[in-house]
């Protein structure tokens, strides 16, 4: 712990292979907050949200830009497969290339695909600016640790997940707002 | 009624035998099955803030640093222990089969989930979930119930195989707690103790059960960012 904040250790190297555990966490007051904080801008090189494209490496990425569109779009969006494979990442803590109709993996050593977990977090951020369920935001959260814990070289991809941690940020200051925390 | 406590070494089993020795109730014969046990003292006293929320609500608030063999032993309610930490062992299972009790409380340890056997046996099996069902279903929701500003609420509900569904008996709702109040050691199960006694006082007067709507929002385990968040939401 240094000064007033303590540093952000929810990271791993070992990910997606090995799980972060977040059970029986401490609570640590508000030198917890300021060392996320600190931790997430330390990813960002400019403060602002803009519009950013992914193109998508596998069929769960296809699945998942599809989504972003539909949770977007005028219509309505049916969020049971949404919550069915939130369901499989919050066990397993990994995104894999292909699933089968009730979200088990169709191959299980295919889930180091950085997209898949990029445009997972894109498809969380969708659905919770839609419906603010705070399910969604959890399981953000949780992705961006992973994507935080891995190098992003690729431009394309560095960009989205800037763009991921900007919105994660945004989210966490209203909810500190409404929740009347200074 | 013969009610049968299956317990973990946990703050919740504690809190359930301490809130039965508090009230006597008629016609009811309370026996104990304790798994996976090694009694260690535990040395947890509630801080000012949780002894005046408690006080204040009117919630009964456990000694923790009493071994639940000790409540038992006090109130001469018959125990056995099973030096086994898996809930869905066969040796479990058939210990609770041979109690012949007519409800199963489970207080188990955290995380464990029962399986089909279990729904086999005669016995119904009584669970305090710490959120309001189906609405807040799965997992440390307490915290979810804080960061949608809504009160904490505990479900007592009938088990099925599956996680967070069957009959329920009662939902309780409670104040939310003042800064400071201990949420995960004392509130969890200071809460649902009072809740698992006043739905076992319903199912003694033979009140009806009511069925949960389904619902497929589920809440896993909190990400410690919003576990903060929520804790220092509490005024």
């Amino acid at each position: 712990m240094t000064g007033d904040k303590i540093e952000y250790n929810y990271l791993s190297k070992e990910v997606p292979k090995e799980k972060i555990n977040y059970s029986y966490s401490k609570y640590y007051g508000r030198p917890f907050i300021r060392g996320w904080f600190d931790l997430r801008n330390s990813f960002l090189e400019q403060k602002q949200i803009r519009q950013t494209k992914l193109m998508s490496s596998s069929n769960t990425g296809d699945l998942l830009l599809l989504w972003q569109k539909k949770i977007t779009s005028k219509g309505g969006f049916d969020y049971t497969n949404l919550n069915l494979l939130i369901k499989r990442f919050e066990v397993t803590k990994k995104i894999y290339n292909d699933y089968n109709k009730l979200f088990r993996p169709v191959k299980t050593n295919n889930f180091s695909n950085l997209t898949n977990y990029l445009l997972f977090a894109g498809t969380l951020i969708c659905a919770y600016q839609k419906t603010e369920i705070k399910s969604y935001l959890n399981a953000l959260i949780k992705v961006n640790d992973i994507c935080c814990s891995l190098e992003i070289d690729e431009v394309e991809q560095k960009k989205y997940f800037q763009n991921n941690i900007l919105h994660e940020l945004k989210f966490i200051d209203e909810l500190m707002i409404k929740l009347e925390i200074k | 009624m013969k009610v049968l406590l299956l317990a973990g070494n946990t703050l919740r089993a504690k809190s359930y035998a301490q809130i039965l020795s508090e009230n006597i109730l008629e016609d009811t014969e309370i026996t104990g099955l304790f798994y996976g046990f090694k009694e260690e003292p535990e040395l947890i006293k509630p801080n000012l803030e949780t002894i005046n929320y408690c006080k204040k609500n009117n919630l009964f608030l456990p000694d923790f640093t009493e071994a639940i063999a000790t409540t038992f032993q006090k109130n001469n309610w018959y125990f056995e222990m099973v030096d086994n930490k898996d809930v869905n062992s066969s040796l479990i299972v058939e210990r609770i089969e041979s109690k012949k009790a007519d409800l199963v409380i489970f207080a188990g340890y955290g995380g464990q989930i029962l399986d089909s056997k279990h729904f086999k046996l005669d016995a119904k099996y009584l669970h305090m979930h710490p959120g309001e069902l189906p609405i807040e279903r799965g997992s440390t929701t307490i915290y979810y119930s804080l960061l949608n500003l809504r009160r904490p609420s505990v479900t007592a509900f009938y088990m099925t195989e599956k996680i967070d569904d069957g009959n329920n008996i009662l939902c309780s709702s409670y104040p939310i707690p003042s800064k400071n109040v201990n949420i995960d050691v004392f509130i969890d199960p200071v809460l649902r103790a009072d809740c698992f006694l006043n739905a076992l006082k319903m199912i003694l007067n033979r009140a009806p059960v009511f069925q949960s709507k389904i619902n497929d929002i589920e809440y896993y385990v909190i990400h410690p960012l919003l576990k903060h968040l929520a804790i220092l939401s509490l005024r």
